[in-house]
């Protein structure tokens, strides 16, 4: 019989590592068991069972020694494969011939300075390019509870993974949603911090400007812990004390068509934030409503010109609907992309001025629960529309702007998917954002 | 009647409709429509921020390091 996952934090195991109550040999076995037992989730691409088992090895006798680096030392992690490790395939979850890495990416390097330890690189949405995971040559990463539905995307084998207990932690990307969405129809947390604040070195990029690499895990205490460790920080985070905050719901664009349990979720979220004395004020966002527009003029000549020379060479490889939207890439004007980085700086000072006087905007991450795989259209509150444009409208303008942007569960659906809503921070200002989403989600998970 | 904007819009429509046919990818047809009813519409976003900032002194074109669009610079 299968054992049930470990879905313990980060902060719970890590303090069992440094007692040496709990052996990382142990924990990244565990980890093993249950990404091999669960298969047909198809939540990994590579599994790196003896590099991380001998990695655990090593981190073990480093602490038993005394040296104990950190709350990572010793916990198992997973990468999407879109992130370089030295030694293995970037698959990128395509056909096209895999990248073979010679050195970490950055965050790599961070990652295992902490003293993380890499179980694997986990499945996604080729190259990034889709918000379900249903477009992958490994084929679709599935949501745990109905084999039948997408985790989200596109980093949908990391929420995966989280959800099962096959890792205690990963590394996402976001270009339009990425790292949120699947965390928000998974039911777990996900981070994209302000726009550059971590390298994106040895990654392979879906849009120069707009991708964001980012944190995924099982509570915003364990998001924070690999937030530091990804931006090389040492040392405890402390606790952040009592507060009262202001948050803005920008209501009109974002609340408008949402699906009757998404809103449900939001308006109760709202209403227990205003019972704990935080304030809750409507705002807007002026000219959100172009914010597709803006995105896909910026998205697809990036994605287009990244992968020009690839398409000349293996057009074929590439899942057929990624290829479209790359080539569609293809037909963009300069004027109309130089247009789009002007409404891009229009949005960012929009956003600025709808956070001004708020600590932090309050919406939703997805419209929909998660959608069945291979759906093109999906009833959003009675009205059809296409998947993609759903799953991206409520997360992909803080791309565009840069501003911090976290995914955190708020409950299910009458029928038990998970809901999520987001908080978007000043940018520069994520570990503040953090502060707020410790507060957000003690609430909503009372 | 249409606008000058519209007709260049329904141009490279065109154009890139017969491009996408003759490099044998006809699929791109319905997302090249979309495309263009998506480009249209920034273009019209573009030129009501820059009616608003007329309106307003262009204060914000300059904070944008940019000329409005038809400006001249010395």
């Amino acid at each position: 019989m299968m054992t049930p996952p470990d879905l313990r934090t980060i902060g719970e195991v890590g303090s069992q590592i440094r007692s040496r109550a709990l052996s990382p040999v142990h924990l990244a076995r565990t980890c093993l068991e249950r990404i091999d037992g669960r298969r047909e989730l198809n939540a990994f691409i590579t599994v790196m069972g003896p590099a991380a088992l001998a990695d655990a090895a090593a981190a073990e006798r480093e602490i038993a020694t005394g040296h104990y680096r950190g709350p990572l030392h010793g916990i198992p992690v997973s990468l999407k494969d879109l992130i370089d490790v030295a030694g293995t395939p970037t698959t990128s979850g395509s056909a096209v011939p895999a990248r073979h890495a010679s050195r970490d990416a950055a965050l790599v390097t961070r990652l295992r300075d902490a003293g993380a330890v890499i179980v694997g690189k986990t499945n996604l949405h080729e190259f990034a390019f889709g918000t379900t995971g249903e477009e992958s040559a490994f084929g679709p990463a599935r949501h745990p509870l109905d084999l039948s539905r997408s985790p989200g995307g596109s980093s949908s084998g990391s929420a995966v993974a989280l959800r099962e207990g096959m890792c205690f932690g990963s590394v996402g990307t976001d270009t339009g949603g990425s790292v949120r969405i699947p965390a928000a129809a998974s039911g777990i947390v996900g981070l994209k911090p302000s726009i550059d604040e971590l390298p994106c070195t040895g990654i392979v990029p879906l849009s120069g400007t707009l991708d964001h690499a980012g944190p995924m895990a099982r509570s915003v205490a364990d998001v924070r812990i690999m937030f530091h460790a990804l931006q090389g920080r040492t040392g405890p985070a402390g606790p952040p004390g009592p507060e009262r905050f202001c948050f803005g719901v920008p209501e009109p664009y974002f609340c408008e068509r949402l699906d009757p349990d998404v809103r449900r979720a939001l308006a109760g979220a709202r209403e227990r934030l205003a019972e704990d004395g935080h304030r809750v004020r409507t705002v807007s966002v002026e000219h959100a409503a172009r914010t597709p527009d803006v995105y896909l003029h910026i998205v697809l000549p990036e994605a287009s010109w990244f992968h020009a020379p690839t398409l000349e060479h293996y057009a074929e490889r590439y899942s057929p609907g990624v290829r479209l939207r790359l080539e569609m890439g293809r037909y963009v004007l300069a004027e109309d992309y130089v247009r789009a980085m002007y409404m891009r700086t229009v949005l960012t000072r929009a956003v600025n001025r709808a956070l001004d006087g708020c600590d932090a905007l309050l919406l939703p991450t997805l419209a929909i629960a998660a959608p069945r795989l291979g759906d093109a259209m999906v009833d959003v509150d009675g009205r059809q529309e296409p998947v993609r444009a759903v799953m991206l409208r409520l997360t992909q303008l803080f791309n565009i702007t840069g501003h911090p942007a976290i995914a955190l569960p708020a409950g299910t659906t009458r029928d038990g998917w998970p809901v999520g809503v987001q908080l978007v921070g000043h940018t520069g200002r994520t570990d503040r954002l953090l502060d707020i989403a410790t507060s957000v989600e003690s609430r909503l998970q009372a | 009647m249409e606008s000058r904007s519209q007709q260049q819009t329904e141009a490279w429509l065109r154009a890139a409709c017969a491009d996408a046919d003759r490099r044998g990818l006809s699929q791109l047809r319905p997302l090249l429509e979309a495309l263009a009813r998506s480009t249209a519409a920034l273009r019209e976003a573009e030129r009501a921020v820059h009616d608003a900032e007329r309106v307003a002194g262009a204060a914000d074109a300059e904070a944008a390091g940019r000329p409005a669009p038809g400006e001249t610079t010395e």
